[in-house]
Parts: structure tokens; sequence; C-alpha cells
């Protein structure tokens, strides 16, 4: 066993009589084994000389204070990630809900988004093909069949905008010879008169 | 040692609603907290920022004491994670750089120790200490400083009592190159 490796087992006590019996008296002919002892329990000496430092007190009379104001502290901020989910909660909620009214509110005015727009619907010749025009501008609470019934896109919006229904229709008081058919009351209408009235409902409606 | 018999009576005088009982438990230990926090990080700031730590961990954790240890070995045993698991997380930290040289700088200029000569050869001592490993570092310190014997350290750290000696004795070793190195260097 090396001489440094003897001297620690023999200063922790971890040698047996034998063993301790045998290393003292290699120790009492061997100089240099002697010289390292010294070294080490001078080493031993000043650590044991560092074990109880005289330090400033004031730091250990705070100690107390400092802990109970970092514990306040803690228990302060241990409520607020309650708070802080709640309100984050809550406002996540808001703005789904308005974001899924304000969708439910642009669908309603679908066709008409600007005055663009505007200006091609009405522009439309009656001879189009409403099925097409209903698949490009979104007419999806009528079905093609309805929409291909309707003499020309601008009946059906007119139809669609004063929400008339078959029932409703039935409902209508006649205004000519007993009549409630739509083409009939707008038959007196040229297209010119059609288009101002329809321009009118439109700038009514969207401006 | 701490008195055993005096402990229980606090610990019970805590858990029935006395705060003034976990302050006369922090009078009792707090040295042997600090000091050992202190020789395990090797400066001041840090040894402050563990004892608080283990004193909140102690008043969180004081009321579920279950009696099946003494307090002292427990408080050593949550003193000793607590500043390994510091020098974890700081080695982490420098090694993504999140701490400056400066902080570093200030963290040893601070002190509570006032006597020039003491603080250098403090300042010495833990110099050595820090370049040992961590787990030969807390054996050393908890049988040089901490006067602990082997059966209690190993209650502390959980660790055999075979090995724990074993890590002793390879602390002292690397300690006595560091010095012959130091020497040599004057």
């Amino acid at each position: 066993m090396k001489m440094n490796n003897k001297i620690i087992l023999y200063l922790d006590g971890q040698m047996n009589g034998e063993e301790k019996a045998a290393f003292e008296k290699e120790l009492d002919g061997s100089q240099a084994l002697s010289n390292e002892l010294k070294r080490l329990k001078e080493f031993n000496t000043g650590i044991s000389e560092l074990k109880n430092i005289p330090a400033q007190e004031d730091y250990f009379v705070q100690m107390i204070p400092k802990f109970r104001s970092k514990h306040e502290q803690k228990r302060k901020f241990s409520l607020f990630p309650g708070i802080a989910y709640s309100v984050t909660t809550a406002t996540a909620v808001i703005i789904v809900m308005l974001f899924v009214m304000n969708k439910n509110v642009k669908n309603e005015s679908q066709p008409f988004q600007n005055n663009e727009e505007t200006q091609q619907v009405v522009n439309i010749e009656p001879t189009l093909d409403a099925g097409s025009l209903s698949d490009q501008f979104g007419f999806i609470d009528m079905s093609r069949e309805e929409i291909a019934n309707s003499d020309s896109l601008l009946n059906y919006m007119l139809v669609r905008e004063l929400d008339l229904t078959p029932q409703s229709l039935s409902d209508i008081s006649p205004v000519d010879n007993n009549t409630t058919d739509i083409q009939t009351i707008l038959q007196g209408v040229n297209d010119k008169e059609a288009d101002a009235i329809y321009n009118e409902i439109l700038h009514k409606k969207i401006l | 040692m701490a008195d055993p018999s005096s402990d229980f009576d606090l610990i019970n005088s805590f858990i029935g609603g006395d705060e003034s009982a976990f302050n006369k438990i922090v009078l009792k230990y707090q040295q042997k907290i600090y000091w050992h926090a202190r020789r395990m990080t090797g400066n001041h700031l840090d040894a402050d920022e563990v004892a608080q730590e283990v004193l909140m961990v102690l008043y969180e954790k004081l009321k579920n004491f279950q009696f099946k240890s003494s307090l002292y070995t427990w408080i050593f045993r949550i003193t000793a994670t607590r500043s390994i698991n510091f020098l974890r997380k700081k080695n982490l930290k420098q090694f993504f750089s999140f701490e400056d040289q400066e902080a570093k700088g200030l963290s040893t200029k601070e002190d509570i120790v006032r006597n020039i000569e003491t603080k250098e050869r403090l300042a010495k001592l833990e110099k050595v200490l820090q370049k040992i490993p961590v787990k030969q570092r807390e054996v050393f310190i908890m049988r040089n400083f901490d006067e602990l014997g082997y059966e209690e350290i190993s209650e502390i750290t959980g660790k055999s009592i075979g090995g724990l000696k074993a890590n002793y004795f390879h602390a002292m070793k690397k300690i006595m190159e560091l010095m012959k190195e130091n020497e040599n260097e004057q």
C-alpha cells in the first residue's frame, strides 16, 4: 500500500489493531512517512480551526426574518397562478365566442363584401346560370333546383332579400287582379328600374 | 448532536400551530445548515441561497415529519440534497453560459467573514474543496467539519459505509495532491 494511503487510513481510524501497530513501527523507521504524517496532521489542525469561524452575527439574526419575508412572497405568488389561469381561460373563451359570433354575422352578408362585389352582382345578366353563381357567391341556403326555378338571379336575390317563401307569398295581399305571383309583380318593372331598386336595397343593407 | 427530546417538543409545538417553534428550530440549526452549504458551494451568496431553500423545505415538510430519524439527521439530509442540487443547477447554468462572469465575481466578494486572515484561509480551503468531485467533497465536509460518523453519513446520504470510506479516502488523496501543488506554486 502506498505511503499516503496508509496515512489516510491511519488518521481516519480505519486500521485494525494489527495494521495500526505495523504502521506505527514503519513510521518509526521512515522519516519521509513521518514528515508526510506531520503534514497531514497540520492540515487537519487547519481544518479544525476552520470549523467554528467567527462570522457576522447580523447575518444569522436576519436569517429568519429573511425567510419569513420570502415565504410570504411565495405564498402570495402561489395564489396568483390560480387567478392568472382563470383570467386567461375566461379571456380565451370570450375571444372564441366573439370570433364565432362575428363569423356568423359575416356569413349573413357573405355575397356583398365590398362595393366592387356588389357592382359585380348587379351587372350579372339574367341569362347566367344561377346554379354556378350560387357556387361562386356561396348561396348555400337554397338548393340548386330552387335557384334554377327562379327566372333570374335578380329575382332570386329579391326574393331572398324580401325573405319571401311560398307561404309568405300567399300571405301578401294581391296587388293586381288577385295574383300573388312574384313574376306578375315584377312584370311591370323593367330592368333599369329593377337595378335601381336593387342598388337601393344593397345600399341600405351594406352602407 | 442536538437534544432529540427538545426537538420532539419543538416539532409538536410547530405542528400544533406555534410558529415560534419553527423559529427556535431554525435558530438551533441555522449555523450548521449555512456552513455545510458554504463549504459545498464555496461562497457566501450561493450558501445563503441554499440555506433559504432549506428553510423553505423545512417549513413545508416539517408538518409531515414522522420521527423516523432524528430532526438533526433529517435537516442534514435536506441540506446535503439541496446543496448538491444547487451545484448541479449552477453547473448547468454555467455550461449554457446563463451566469456571467461579473455575477461570479460578486459571489466571491460578498462575505460574512470579517477577519482577513480567517477569510484568506477559508478561501484557500474553499478553492481546494471546489476542485474535488461533489460526492467526495460531501463526505469530506461531513466527516471533518460536521463531525459526523460514517453511520450517520450513511443514514443521511443513503450510501453504504464502504462507499463512503472509499469516497473519503479519494477526497483526502486528492486534497493532499492539491496541497502539494499549492506548495510547489508558492
